[in-house]
């Protein structure tokens, strides 16, 4: 399950596949921004001709063309601008959309175990905090970071033609800003890096914090979850105040040696004009041609440290992009058709870590129709036996068939299609509760709908309610009583007709009226389909067709109520022994 | 000014006033850096070069003062009388002849051009640490302080307001848009206020060099101002718009993510997909439009800027020619418009980030405001003691008030270290009722007692120390496993901790562990099963000792065997404290002192196991039916057949 991880620079690669279909606008926006660039070189020239030519030579008859090409210019410029905002807002914010949607697929079709151990926080912040990283940089940067070395090498030139002498010192001058870059880039990348790991754990707390807001009450918890915020919070900001003490002392390094640049070339052209070298309009051209040889060297810093931070987003959206996809569907894989619902365990063995087997040699025949009662102590591995049957995991050992199909060749989306689950917690949407109702099967008719409702004994609720099916159930359907959401829950997976039917536990926390309804309207439901049923209660598991009884991570028993119940020391016998002597032990004492 | 941006700056602003004074400070002086650079660009050309504007005739005749070469050497011998400070004063001037100057003479003035030159330089780059710390400072601190109360609000909010918002929403709330209101809000706010000082140098700068010219320059202004409120308001809505957009899309993404298993055994990617995509197409089209729009009103602004220092070019140079004004002071005007044009651009920036910030700190303040409508009333009892008296009298309670009532006219009461036990179909109004026993709600009329104190009468804090629950479908922080039993009880000895675990029968499953009590709980206990899962929370309960314990049908996910143990402790542990248990055993209800009958949030029925039985009704059927599985196994199999209209009237 561990990932290699993959090297950075391949990472960057795989990222560039995401940039191709937008390279023609990509490419469109790098041309307009070559030509914002070149454009951009021209003022000063014009400026040197106006004060050496017109002014002190006194060419009058050239001011007003002079004048005319220095408004046309920035007229041009501002069109070229507002054509490359156009070409290039599209193509990042596009591209971004498609790295997003494309997690998100990504994210659904993993394992459950993924999902286990990533987390909802940490998924959330890599989708949306890291994308947004990415897109920064890809499409912004990288077009800046180009325009920038045109700048540099153009202007570069045009300083060693407009004096050489002042243009080699310039380049000798340079390597300070390497040396100033060098220095603050370590320190600035570190406290970074710390000040986003710490808001990753701000965010996953504050994600805890806020789902389990119940249990904080309870415990009058408040202040003390304050404090907890408010210390990591504080953490966080100290290292983002490092970087920016880093950062500001990094840019006053720059303001200092681009002072000594700037008085030097100043003082030492203004000498050669004294001496007859040089014009003063090329003074001037020449020091705004030293801030387009320099400003972008500063932008070039900066965007070295943006790099370090996109390429740590970029590893992050790798880790769940190439998070390899376990259950997926072999490339000769069928729809599985119409299911009679033959299910088959063959020596099915499981392990979520190597060499810690949750289930050993499970072998299950199950006739189309049957009711399978899964029951045994808590642990024992029965929710994992229907987690297998759903493919969340695939067995490690041994073959699962469906109407003879193993479950492995036939297309993933067919199978869960099939095969209806109610879950052990109901989580439900924040949506209406038709919507909820229609959740695995949106186009289904009115009548369907409160067929299912029906059989969940939810119809009542449903049209008791405000806006009837169109009442909305508020975050995770906190407004619903935990046996209002089971219920919703199973109308939900009856809905969609599977042919084969798993309960987790649905029932477990009805009472045993609401229960006592909802299996009698199963019970038409299960007619005609297989269905596991795991449940505590044996007075669930007594109209199983078989019953099986699980005991760390093994069949040990299986059979019929009355065949069960004549195995000495038998463990269901145990079982329900401790069930009803509790009834009877309540009843004596009436 | 925006009432929000009032209240933000009075409560986030102010208390670092002295900070953000200094930064003013600076950005003043920081704000004529560029002044003070021209002002000697122009000595240097008009006193030390004296550059003079060339006539027709000069045309084509290169370089000033081509005679002049000499060796640089040759300049010590000079004396020149002249007092260096009358220099710049002297330029100020407009009486323009002045004797021409020998090349020693020049180059003599142009060291003392380089050691000022170099000074401000210098200075400069010291003052430009100071200007960013401080903005980095406030708006760090600025951010902390708001995500603190934010978070804090939350905290203190009832549980009505987490019903009604999606957590991610929520989340994107205290931590996106707070980020926002430090990377561009805050900065760029701070920033304003140099921009404003150098606006105002810059005038008052431009007015002293030539009037005339300054008029000229001014007009270009309210065309700034114009395009400015052609922007505003479309990006500002598209502003607001896209935060919407990105909460939408939290609030979704988390929902699906952490209900992946429902999406899974629907196999509903596809339409999961499509949803996903309808959200993020709308943040992709509001953000394309923002950019557009941004980007064109800064091309504009800069257009207009850039223009109109053309023109000015122009007006100034005709004035060169014609001796209204030196070569240097039009080298000086340029430079002080260029800098008077670039913090406009940013100026009409900023204007937009105020709106944006206008937003953001409505959505901080919307939340800050929310009421909370539980809270400690004043002079709150705090009750050292909790004797176990509980009183409901002719409670009522709806969720809201477009919802029906859930709990209807109850009145019961429980006496001192007696067990309750609440039963009904689900749905009955069991959970909520005793919610309101924790005042997680609060009662729409009628009132509970607990030791003769009206609950609202009683510190928050007192009450849910003093009263807890195990619920029904626990929560689990990912940490430690002691990190979870000791959350309702800082400080408990490890003997304490293990003591409860013992009593909760979760002991050996923790010593079974590698790490024993500091084995990890993933986030939401999800390498848990149900039944430890509620054990833990069981465990956590015991560990705080509580006067009063609400037991949520706290043994549903466990297996019989558990479930019998356990029933063994609990025994144990409500004994001496009064108990509220929620259940669906009769075998349960019966051992406890009283039971309470809910059904649609009514009593249906109050009093012992033989008293309710010798009165019929609900719970002698929900008796009927536990006592013979047989009934239900025949139910099942007959297919739902009609001898059970009896149930279905219950229901």
């Amino acid at each position: 399950m561990k990932v290699e991880p993959p090297s950075r620079t391949e990472n960057f690669r795989k990222l560039l596949k995401f940039v191709r279909p937008y390279a023609a606008r990509l490419s469109g926006a790098l041309g307009l921004t070559v030509m914002l660039a070149v454009l951009g070189m021209l003022p000063p020239l014009i400026v040197m001709y106006i004060v050496d030519e017109v002014i002190v030579s006194g060419r009058w008859e050239m001011l007003e063309i002079m004048v005319a090409l220095l408004v046309a210019v920035p007229v041009l410029t501002a069109g070229l601008r507002v054509a490359n905002a156009l070409t290039l807002a599209y193509a990042a914010h596009r591209l971004i959309l498609n790295v997003r949607l494309s997690m998100y697929s990504h994210v659904f079709r993993l394992a459950m175990s993924f999902h286990d151990e990533m987390g909802t926080g940490k998924i959330m912040s890599r989708m949306m905090g890291d994308v947004a990283t990415v897109r920064q940089m890809v499409t912004m940067q990288v077009l800046r970071t180009v325009t920038d070395l045109i700048s540099i090498v153009t202007a570069l030139v045009i300083c060693y033609g407009l004096n050489w002498k002042l243009a080699l010192l310039m380049t000798i001058l340079m390597p300070l800003y390497i040396l100033n870059y060098r220095i603050f880039v370590g320190p600035i990348r570190t406290s970074r890096r710390r000040w986003r790991q710490k808001m990753d754990d701000v965010s996953v707390g504050l994600q805890e914090r806020l789902s389990g807001v119940r249990l904080v009450k309870a415990y009058g918890r408040e202040k003390r979850e304050d404090r907890a915020f408010a210390e990591e919070t504080r953490a966080g900001m100290d290292f983002a105040m490092q970087a920016e003490t880093h950062r500001a002392s990094a840019r006053s390094g720059f303001w200092v040696v681009s002072g000594i640049r700037n008085t030097l070339i100043f003082c030492l052209g203004c000498y050669f004009v004294i001496q007859g070298e040089m014009t003063y309009g090329g003074v001037m051209a020449f020091l705004a041609y030293a801030m387009r040889v320099f400003e972008p060297i500063l932008n070039l810093m900066n965007v070295g440290i943006q790099f370090e931070d996109m390429m740590v987003s970029v590893d992050r959206i790798y880790e769940i992009l190439d998070h390899p996809v376990e259950i997926r569907d072999a490339p000769d894989a069928s729809d599985l058709p119409g299911v009679t619902g033959h299910v088959v365990f063959e020596n099915v063995g499981f392990e979520y870590k190597a060499g810690e087997p949750v289930l050993e040699d499970i072998c299950l025949d199950v006739q189309p129709g049957q009711m399978v009662a899964l029951v045994g102590h808590t642990g024992c591995g029965k929710t994992t036996l229907t987690s297998l049957l759903m493919r969340y995991y695939d067995v490690t050992e041994g073959v699962i068939r469906v109407d003879g199909h193993d479950i492995r060749e036939v297309k993933v989306r067919s199978l869960r299609r099939h095969v209806g689950q109610v879950l052990q917690d109901s989580v439900l949407f924040d949506a209406t509760l038709r919507e909820n109702l229609c959740y695995g099967r949106s186009d289904a008719p009115e009548r369907d709908v409160i067929d299912a409702a029906r059989v969940g004994e939810i119809h009542e609720f449903a049209i008791r309610t405000r806006d009837g099916y169109d009442t909305r159930v508020g975050d995770d359907g906190i407004k619903l009583s935990v046996g209002e959401k089971q219920r919703l829950s199973i109308a939900r997976a009856v809905l969609t007709h599977p042919g084969i039917l798993i309960l987790d536990e649905a029932t477990s926390s009805l009472d045993s009226l609401s229960e006592a309804l909802i299996q009698k309207a199963m019970a038409s439901v299960l007619k005609g389909r297989t269905s596991f049923v795991i449940a505590h209660r044996l007075s669930t598991v007594l109209a199983a067709d078989l019953i099986v009884v699980m005991d760390q991570g093994k069949i040990a028993e299986r059979g019929t109520h009355d065949v069960l119940m004549r195995i000495p020391h038998g463990i269901y016998r145990r079982l329900v022994d401790q069930q009803f002597g509790d009834v009877e032990s309540g009843i004596a004492e009436v | 000014m925006n009432p929000y941006l009032k209240r933000f700056v009075a409560n986030y602003i102010r208390p670092f006033w002295i900070r953000v004074a200094l930064v003013m400070v600076l950005a003043g002086i920081t704000g004529s850096y560029f002044y003070i650079l021209g002002f000697i660009t122009k000595a240097t050309v008009d006193d030390v070069l004296q550059i003079r504007p060339g006539s027709i005739e000069d045309a084509g005749a290169g370089p000033a003062d081509p005679a002049q070469i000499r060796p640089p050497h040759g300049t010590q011998g000079q004396k020149i009388g002249r007092d260096p400070q009358r220099v710049l004063p002297h330029s100020w001037d407009t009486d323009r002849p002045q004797p021409t100057r020998t090349r020693s003479e020049k180059i003599k003035w142009l060291w003392v051009v380089f050691g000022v030159y170099m000074v401000v330089r210098l200075l400069f780059a010291g003052l430009n640490w100071f200007f960013n710390y401080n903005i980095a400072f406030v708006g760090n601190r600025i951010v902390f302080r708001v995500r603190l109360d934010l978070h804090q609000k939350v905290q203190k909010l009832q549980m009505a307001f987490f019903d009604r918002k999606q957590i991610g929403k929520i989340m994107s709330r205290i931590l996106d848009d707070v980020q926002l209101l430090q990377s561009e809000v805050t900065t760029t706010f701070v920033e304003t206020i140099g921009h404003a000082a150098k606006i105002l140098i810059g005038i008052v700068v431009l007015l002293l060099i030539n009037v005339e010219l300054a008029a000229f320059a001014l007009l270009a202004l309210p065309l700034y101002v114009l395009t400015y409120r052609l922007f505003q308001r479309p990006l500002s809505e598209t502003f607001a718009r896209m935060r919407e957009a990105y909460a939408d899309t939290y609030g979704t993404l988390e929902e699906r993510v952490r209900g992946v298993r429902v999406v899974y055994s629907f196999a509903n990617e596809r339409a999961e997909r499509r949803l996903f995509f309808r959200r993020i197409a709308s943040i992709f089209r509001l953000s394309v439009r923002n950019s557009v729009l941004n980007a064109s009103l800064r091309a504009v602004c800069a257009a207009i800027s850039a223009a109109a220092g053309a023109l000015i070019l122009y007006w100034g140079a005709l004035m060169v020619r014609d001796g209204n004004m030196t070569v240097g002071e039009l080298i000086y005007f340029n430079m002080s418009l260029s800098n008077l044009f670039m913090p406009l651009v940013a100026l009409t920036n900023v204007n937009v980030v105020i709106r944006q910030m206008i937003v953001v700190v409505s959505r901080v303040f919307e939340v800050l405001d929310e009421e909370i409508l539980i809270r400690d009333r004043p002079g709150a009892i705090n009750l050292k003691q909790v004797r176990g008296r509980v009183v409901f009298r002719n409670v009522w309670f709806q969720y809201n008030a477009l919802a029906d009532a859930v709990v209807k006219d109850l009145t019961f009461s429980a006496r001192p270290g007696t067990s309750v036990a609440v039963v009904g179909p689900s749905g009955a109004g069991k959970s909520t009722l005793l919610s309101l026993l924790l005042r997680l709600y609060e009662p729409t009329h009628g009132s509970i007692l607990l030791d003769d104190y009206n609950l609202r009468d009683l510190r928050l804090s007192c009450i849910r120390k003093h009263v807890s629950m195990v619920p029904q479908e626990p929560v689990l922080f990912s940490g430690t496993i002691s990190q979870n039993i000791v959350y309702g009880r800082d400080g408990a000895t490890p003997d304490q901790i293990m003591e409860a675990a013992r009593r909760a029968e979760l002991h050996d499953f923790i010593m079974s562990q590698p790490e024993k009590y500091e084995a990890r709980v993933e986030e939401g206990g999800s390498n848990l099963s149900g039944g430890q899962k509620q054990r833990l929370a069981l465990t956590m309960a015991i560990l705080t000792d509580p006067a009063i314990l609400i037991l949520d049908d706290t043994t549903s996910a466990l297996d019989a065997g558990t479930e019998a143990r356990i029933q063994k402790t609990l025994d144990q542990v409500m004994d001496g404290r009064t108990t509220f248990v929620i259940t669906h055993r009769i075998s349960t209800a019966a051992r406890a002192d009283r039971i309470l009958v809910l059904e649609n949030g009514r009593m249906a029925g109050w009093g012992s196991h033989e008293e309710l039985l010798s009165q019929g009704g609900v719970y002698s059927r929900l008796n009927d039916e536990q006592q013979s599985p047989a009934a239900v196994h025949a139910g099942l199999t007959e297919g739902g057949a009609g001898g059970q209209t009896g149930e279905n009237t219950i229901n």
